[in-house]
């Protein structure tokens, strides 16, 4: 819509204007009197379109450079084998991932494609044994009154005979519908050379998974530890060799919707109080401490943070009238997003924002947690375990870091990255530009909501893996963030020329 | 002179049992990662505590368990001490971390290891454990099994843990595990026979557990009757395991 009327205030009448044409020798001059013709507004939309127009004719591919796409494209799939792009990255824990790849130029798209072979690990052992973490389960079981009743826990913890178990069949089917659309469809690539541009490449994911006896040439071995729903057991991926793709081993239980929640914060006051102090004080220094995001120097962000929004939420107690209980609530987000300031957050400004919802959620009473404020980090969602797990046997690293509120005392020593570490796909992140050509920034260690750090967000910077695959596959470079173009259409976002040509007038 | 020496070597044996006493502690370890801990202590005086969270920047619930005996703990201390002969204070994997790589804190007496990408990185450790393992393993509890094979009962006699038997491995699946589900047709048992009874002789007294072929699951234990309905695939699913066995076949002691 704005494009049309840009274009009907072109070929609109020109007002007429006080300087005469033959006055109108020089480019700056032709310019002014427009602009007086046509006011400040219209004069500008036909600037911008001016110089679209101009850099499109300068863009423009050629026949030629379109003819050796096609030839290229012609030619058919492209595949690659066994591939480790994760393989020599930065950072304290490598994961160099294991997959096959294919490039479809007439689909435009790339698949890749990863083989799971699942072996199915009884959390307890049929002869009493219990896996790594599950030591108090069993000790619990020995407690249960009847032998009844141990016998029905323990079979809790184990998978049902046979390889075809209807368990065992779901598991599979669920790591397939849970990974796939998670990981796949997120972002798109397009070949950023002029002429090319318009082969795109769609990514799928496509897991094969199937019992480990059945996948011999499996790039991904799947431990699935059975536990029941109420236990919680951790999960991992050893990574192997970093340049054999069929040797990685990843730790999870059976339940692929099993998630950690890290984003979702609260802050509670005294009556009638906006003060955060005492306790509550300390508590909010490490949301702070954790969620500040790198920094380069003290106050200011790395450039590669992703400088997380924090959204703040007042809340406050039934007692009292409606009208202070809203403007108590206001104000303690607003006291907590100045105890942010105050304390260390980085560019509370920008990324936090705050509103007060008086006592329209209070339970009732004078209730500690009605008088509170919520602290939402990012998306303020659950980590699907499975899932982040899925990112290091694509190859990439953690994006975590041991702050208070994870992965809390554990030092660079233990192989746990700090706030501020490269990531491991550092480098393969900068690798990538975006649809206008500029290099992406990195990818820093920090606790965000993203998938790779704490939290559910599939950024382009996680498709790094990806992204260095369909390099390697297709010999192509550079494969920029976006969808494709039209087959003659200029590259997009392309910079200006040093030395722009007249605009015409 | 004589007895500087002696006066020496008394204060340092007491220093020593000293230190054990006042830590208390034989053996300690907390492992994991920022999705989920868990540790244990053998306290010297046979005190088992463990504890599991995922929570992992709260502080250990310890709970406590059965204690070792004086036996358990006399091999548990002589196991701590080789261990903490063999490993020195850190142990890491040869190659860079893997991510999310469960990490250890040993406590072995008053030496404290870390352990990066636990356990595999410290076999010996987990030797240790797997020791303390086999130590908690509770005595089996043998049982009686009474099967219908389609034309009769078959008495089959298990002294053993009945996990380590497999022949039973289905119907124990069938009779113990929630959604299984089955399907077979067979000649009922006569009314009042169950289609599988199994008395256990467990450490708190006799107890029976009957499952029927109308569905009724029956379970007998200190002096109390509990009569429940068995779902209709978990009948089906224990039907399937009756009929996929020659019952009759088996030797009547399976362990």
């Amino acid at each position: 819509m704005e494009r049309q009327s840009a274009e009907q205030t072109t070929d609109a009448p020109a007002p007429a204007t006080a300087l005469e044409p033959a006055a109108l020798d020089t480019v700056p001059q032709r310019m002014l009197a427009l602009q007086q013709r046509v006011g400040n507004a219209a004069f500008g939309q036909m600037v911008g379109r001016w110089r679209e127009r101009t850099l499109a004719r300068q863009e423009l591919p050629t026949e030629a450079e379109i003819a050796e796409a096609e030839a290229w494209a012609a030619e058919g799939v492209r595949e690659g084998k066994d591939l480790t792009p994760g393989a020599g990255g930065a950072g304290l824990n490598n994961a160099s991932g294991g997959f096959d790849a294919k490039y479809d130029p007439k689909a435009h798209e790339l698949t890749i494609i990863m083989r799971c072979g699942v072996e199915f690990v009884d959390g307890i052992t049929k002869d009493g044994v219990a896996a790594d973490g599950l030591e108090e389960q069993l000790e619990q079981i020995r407690t249960l009154p009847t032998e009844a009743e141990r016998q029905a826990r323990l079979a809790a913890f184990r998978w049902a005979e046979g390889d075809e178990a209807e368990e065992k069949v779901q598991f599979k089917q669920d790591v397939e519908a849970t990974i796939e659309p998670f990981w796949g469809g997120q972002h798109e690539f397009f070949l950023r050379k002029r002429g090319w541009s318009w082969l795109g490449a769609k990514v799928t994911v496509d897991l094969q998974v199937d019992s480990k006896s059945k996948l011999p040439n499996a790039h991904l071995t799947i431990r699935s530890v059975k536990v029941p729903s109420d236990v919680r057991l951790g999960a991992a991926v050893r990574s192997g060799s970093p340049t054999d793709a069929r040797d990685q081993t990843m730790t999870v239980t059976n339940d692929v919707t099993r998630s950690g929640s890290f984003l979702t914060h609260f802050v509670t006051f005294g009556v009638n109080s906006s003060r955060v102090e005492g306790a509550q004080a300390a508590r909010l220094q490490r949301i702070i401490d954790t969620f500040k995001g790198a920094e380069s120097s003290p106050g200011v962000a790395d450039p590669r943070s992703l400088q997380t929004p924090v959204v703040l939420t007042g809340h406050a107690s039934a007692t009292g009238s409606t009208e202070y209980n809203q403007k108590l609530s206001e104000r303690r987000a607003e006291s907590v997003a100045q105890f942010m300031r105050d304390n260390g957050f980085v560019n509370v400004s920008t990324r936090v924002s705050g509103t007060g919802v008086g006592e329209t959620e209070a339970t009732g009473g004078e209730v500690e947690h009605d008088r509170r404020v919520d602290i939402i980090i990012g998306s303020g969602n659950s980590q699907n375990t499975l899932a982040h797990e899925f990112g290091h046997a694509f190859g990439l690293g953690d994006e975590y870091a041991n702050t208070p509120l994870v992965s809390s005392g554990l030092g660079r020593d233990t192989g746990t990255p700090q706030m501020g570490d490269d990531a491991t796909h550092d480098t393969l992140v900068k690798k990538m530009v975006d649809a206008g050509g500029t290099p992406l920034a990195g990818a820093v260690c920090e606790p965000t909501d993203s998938i790779m750090s704490v939290g559910d967000v599939v950024r382009p910077q996680h498709y790094a893996t990806f992204h260095a695959a369909l390099t390697q596959i297709t010999k192509q470079d550079p494969w920029a963030l976006g969808p494709p173009t039209g087959r003659n259409d200029p590259l997009p976002g392309a910079a200006a020329p040093a030395e722009a040509e007249p605009v015409p007038v | 002179m004589r007895w500087a020496w002696l006066l020496v070597i008394a204060a340092f044996a007491g220093c020593a049992e000293e230190r054990v006493a006042e830590s208390g502690v034989l053996l300690a370890y907390e492992a994991g990662n920022h999705l989920h801990r868990y540790g244990g202590r053998v306290h010297a005086d046979g005190r088992y505590e463990l504890f599991s969270t995922d929570d992992a920047n709260a502080a250990p619930d310890w709970n406590a368990y059965e204690p070792f005996t004086a036996e358990q703990v006399e091999e548990i201390a002589a196991l701590v001490d080789e261990a903490s002969r063999a490993v020195p204070d850190r142990l890491e994997p040869s190659g860079a971390p893997s991510p999310d790589a469960p990490v250890a804190t040993f406590r072995l007496r008053d030496r404290e290891v870390r352990v990066v990408e636990w356990p595999d990185s410290a076999p010996e450790l987990a030797a240790l454990l797997d020791r303390i393992a086999e130590l908690r393993r509770s005595a089996p509890v043998p049982s009686t099994w009474r099967v219908w094979d389609g034309s009769a009962v078959v008495e089959l006699a298990v002294p053993c843990d009945m996990g380590t038997v497999p022949a039973l491995s289905r119907l124990r699946d069938a009779l113990f595990m929630e959604g299984l589900k089955g399907d077979a047709a067979g000649a009922d048992p006569p009314a009042g026979t169950p289609l599988v009874a199994v008395t256990f002789d467990a450490p708190g007294g006799r107890e029976e557990l009957e499952v029927h072929a109308d569905g009724r699951r029956v379970s007998r234990a200190g002096g109390k009757e509990q009569t429940s309905e068995v779902a209709p695939g978990q009948l089906g699913a224990i039907r399937a395991a009756l009929a996929e066995t020659d019952w009759a076949a088996l030797p009547s002691r399976l362990c």
